[in-house]
C-alpha cells in the first residue's frame, strides 16, 4: 500500500489529482421547477396576449420571475431575457 | 365746463384703462376721483355713464370700418340693414366677454378623472412582486452565508486531507478555494489528490430560501437542508461489496431506486446486538461486510448523530439512480467503487450558521470510512459469494439485453434501406435518377440471377 512507505500518515497526495467534471445536465438531481415555470410563463403570456387577459399576463410575469429564482446559474441569460419578455 | 373738460381728461386716462377695463384696478381709480372731488356725486355717475357711451361710439367707429369694407364687394343698398344688424349683436359680445373671465370649474368627462380603484390588480400584483424580490435577496443571503461559514468550518480538515479543495475544473492550472455555486440552493466543492481516493465531491443543498413558494410550502411539510458527499474510490482499493445504512423514512426510496442497490442487496431491519438506533435499516450483500462497517466507532457517530444522517451508502458497483427510461440500458451500467454519504443540517431548516459547527464531525466520519474500507479484507468466502453475485446479475443482464439488441440491428437494417429508396426518389436531374435506376435493377436482377440459372440446368 503506498501509504504504507512514506513516514508521515500524510494522506495527500498531489501527484493523483483529478479535475472536476461538472456531472451532464440530464442528472436525475436537478430539480424541474425552472423549466416547468418556464414553460408556464410562456404558455401565459400566449394566452394572455391572445385573449387580451390581464390575470394572464401577469401570472406569466410571477412565472418567469419564480423560474429566473430557480435557476440554475449555468443557464445563460439570454433565456432569462426570452422569458421575462 | 372744466369738470367735464377734467372729466374728458380723466375718461381719457380712463379710457386708456378701460381698454385695461379687465382689471380691477380701474374701479379703485374711480373711487379714489370720488374720494378726492367730494363736491358732487352725481359727477362720478355721469362720467361713468359717458365713459360707457364713448366706449359705445368708439365700437360703432370700428364696427363701422369692418362693415364698409364688406360694403365695397356688396351692393351698396344693404348698408343701412348691415349697419342695424351689427349694432344689435352689439350688446351680446360685450356682456359675453364679461362672462368669459370668471373661470368655472372645467366639468372633466368621468373616465378622465384617475381612480385609484381601477389600478387595484395593478397594485396588488406589484406588491406580490416587490414581496417576492424582497424574500428572494434575504433567502439568497442567508443560504450564501451558510454555505461559506460551512466551508470556513471544514476548511482545515479538508486541506489536511486533500491536496487540492475547491476545484472548478475550467482553469488550466489546478487551484482550489471556489465553491461552485450550482444554483441559488446548491452549492458544490470538488476536493481531490489523497490516498485511494479520485476525488470527493460534497454539494450543499440548502433549502430554497429564495423562493417564497418553497419556503411556504416549508412551513407545512418541514425539510431541512441537505449535505451530500459523494466519494469516488480508486478502482482496486475497494472490495467487492454492497452496503448500504438509511433512516426507514428514505430506505425504501433508495432500494427502489438505487441500481445496485435494488440489484444486490436484500433489505434487514438493524440486528440487536449491533447497538444502533432502530430508526435505520440498513442494506447489506455480505454480512460480514456489514458488521467489518459497523464496528464500535461508527455505531457511536450514528447514535450521536442519529437525526443527522440520512443515509450512508458504499458500494464498488455504484451506477447511480436508475434510468427512467423502461428498456434496460443498452449497455452494462459500468459501476464504480463510490461512498456516498447525505446529512441533514439540524434545526429543522431554520438552520443558523452556528448549526455548521457541529457537521464537523460527521465529515471526519466520512474520512474514517474512507480509510476503514480502504484497508478492509474480506474473507475468502465472503469474496466469492461477492464474484457469485456479480455474475448472475451479469447473466442476466445478458439475457435482457440480447433481444434488445437483436431489435436494434433489425431496425438499423430497415432503416438504410429506407434512406437508399429516399435517396432514389428525390434525386432531381433525370439523368442521374435514371442511372441510379439502372444500377439499382441490375443489383436486383444479379441478387435473382443465380436462382433462374440453375432453373435451365434442370431443363435442359
Amino acid at each position: 500500500m503506498s501509504s504504507g512507505t512514506n513516514i508521515s500518515n500524510d494522506p495527500r497526495r498531489p501527484n493523483k489529482v483529478v479535475r472536476y467534471k461538472p456531472p451532464q445536465p440530464g442528472g436525475p438531481s436537478d430539480d424541474p421547477t425552472p423549466d416547468y415555470m418556464n414553460l408556464l410563463g410562456m404558455i401565459f403570456s400566449m394566452c394572455g396576449l391572445m385573449m387580451k387577459l390581464k390575470w394572464c399576463a401577469w401570472a406569466a410575469v410571477y412565472c418567469s420571475f419564480i423560474s429566473f429564482a430557480n435557476s440554475r446559474t449555468s443557464e445563460d441569460t439570454k433565456q432569462m431575457l426570452s422569458s421575462f419578455m | 365746463m372744466s369738470t367735464v373738460y377734467s372729466a374728458n381728461q380723466h375718461d381719457a386716462d380712463i379710457d386708456d384703462n378701460e381698454f385695461a377695463e379687465f382689471e380691477d384696478f380701474d374701479d379703485e381709480e374711480v373711487d379714489q376721483i370720488i374720494k378726492k372731488d367730494t363736491k358732487s356725486e352725481s359727477d362720478t355717475q355721469e362720467k361713468v355713464k359717458v365713459t360707457k357711451d364713448s366706449e359705445f361710439i368708439e365700437d360703432e367707429e370700428e364696427e363701422e370700418s369692418t362693415v364698409e369694407t364688406e360694403d365695397d364687394d356688396e351692393f351698396e343698398q344693404f348698408d343701412e340693414e348691415e349697419f342695424e344688424k351689427p349694432e344689435a349683436d352689439k350688446p351680446l359680445p360685450m356682456s359675453k366677454s364679461k362672462e368669459e373671465f370668471k373661470i368655472k370649474p372645467a366639468d372633466v368627462p368621468q373616465y378622465l378623472q384617475t381612480r385609484w380603484d381601477s389600478f387595484y390588480m395593478e397594485i396588488l400584483m406589484l406588491a406580490g412582486l416587490g414581496v417576492y424580490f424582497l424574500n428572494f435577496l434575504q433567502g439568497k443571503n442567508k443560504n450564501h452565508r451558510l454555505a461559506q461559514t460551512w466551508l470556513s468550518a471544514h476548511k482545515d480538515i479538508l486541506d489536511a486531507n486533500f491536496s487540492i479543495v475547491g476545484d472548478d475544473g475550467t482553469s488550466k492550472e489546478v487551484q482550489g478555494g471556489t465553491l461552485m455555486k450550482e444554483s441559488e440552493n446548491v452549492y458544490a466543492l470538488w476536493c481531490s489528490g489523497r490516498s485511494c481516493v479520485e476525488g470527493m465531491l460534497v454539494e450543499l443543498k440548502f433549502l430554497k430560501r429564495q423562493d417564497l413558494i418553497s419556503t411556504i410550502a416549508g412551513m407545512f411539510k418541514p425539510a431541512s437542508d441537505q449535505i451530500q458527499i459523494q466519494v469516488d474510490l480508486d478502482q482496486k482499493v475497494m472490495d467487492k461489496f454492497v452496503f448500504a445504512i438509511a433512516q426507514k423514512r428514505s430506505a425504501t426510496k433508495l432500494h427502489k431506486d438505487m441500481v445496485d442497490l435494488s440489484q444486490f442487496t436484500e433489505k434487514k431491519n438493524v440486528d440487536r446486538k449491533v447497538d444502533i438506533p432502530s430508526c435505520f435499516q440498513v442494506m447489506s450483500e455480505i454480512g460480514e461486510a456489514t458488521n467489518a462497517i459497523l464496528d464500535k466507532k461508527v455505531c457511536q457517530v450514528l447514535q450521536k448523530y442519529e437525526s443527522c444522517v440520512e443515509y450512508m451508502h458504499f458500494s464498488d458497483q455504484f451506477a447511480g439512480i436508475k434510468s427512467q427510461e423502461e428498456g434496460t440500458p443498452s449497455k452494462l451500467p459500468l459501476g464504480k467503487p463510490v461512498l456516498s454519504f447525505c446529512f441533514n443540517v439540524p434545526g429543522k431548516g431554520k438552520s443558523k450558521p452556528s448549526d455548521m459547527e457541529e457537521m464537523k464531525p460527521l465529515l471526519q466520519l466520512v474520512i474514517y470510512c474512507v480509510d476503514k474500507i480502504s484497508r478492509m479484507q474480506l474473507s475468502k468466502e465472503a469474496r466469492n459469494k461477492a464474484e457469485k453475485n456479480r455474475q448472475k446479475a451479469e447473466e442476466e443482464y445478458e439475457r435482457m439485453t440480447h433481444a434488445q439488441r437483436q431489435e436494434a440491428a433489425q431496425a438499423r437494417r430497415e432503416e438504410k434501406r429506407r434512406a437508399e429508396k429516399e435517396r432514389l426518389l428525390n434525386e432531381e436531374d433525370p439523368d442521374k435518377a435514371r442511372k441510379l435506376e439502372e444500377r439499382e435493377s441490375k443489383k436486383e436482377m444479379r441478387k435473382k440471377q443465380p436462382k433462374m440459372k440453375m432453373m435451365k440446368v434442370k431443363a435442359m
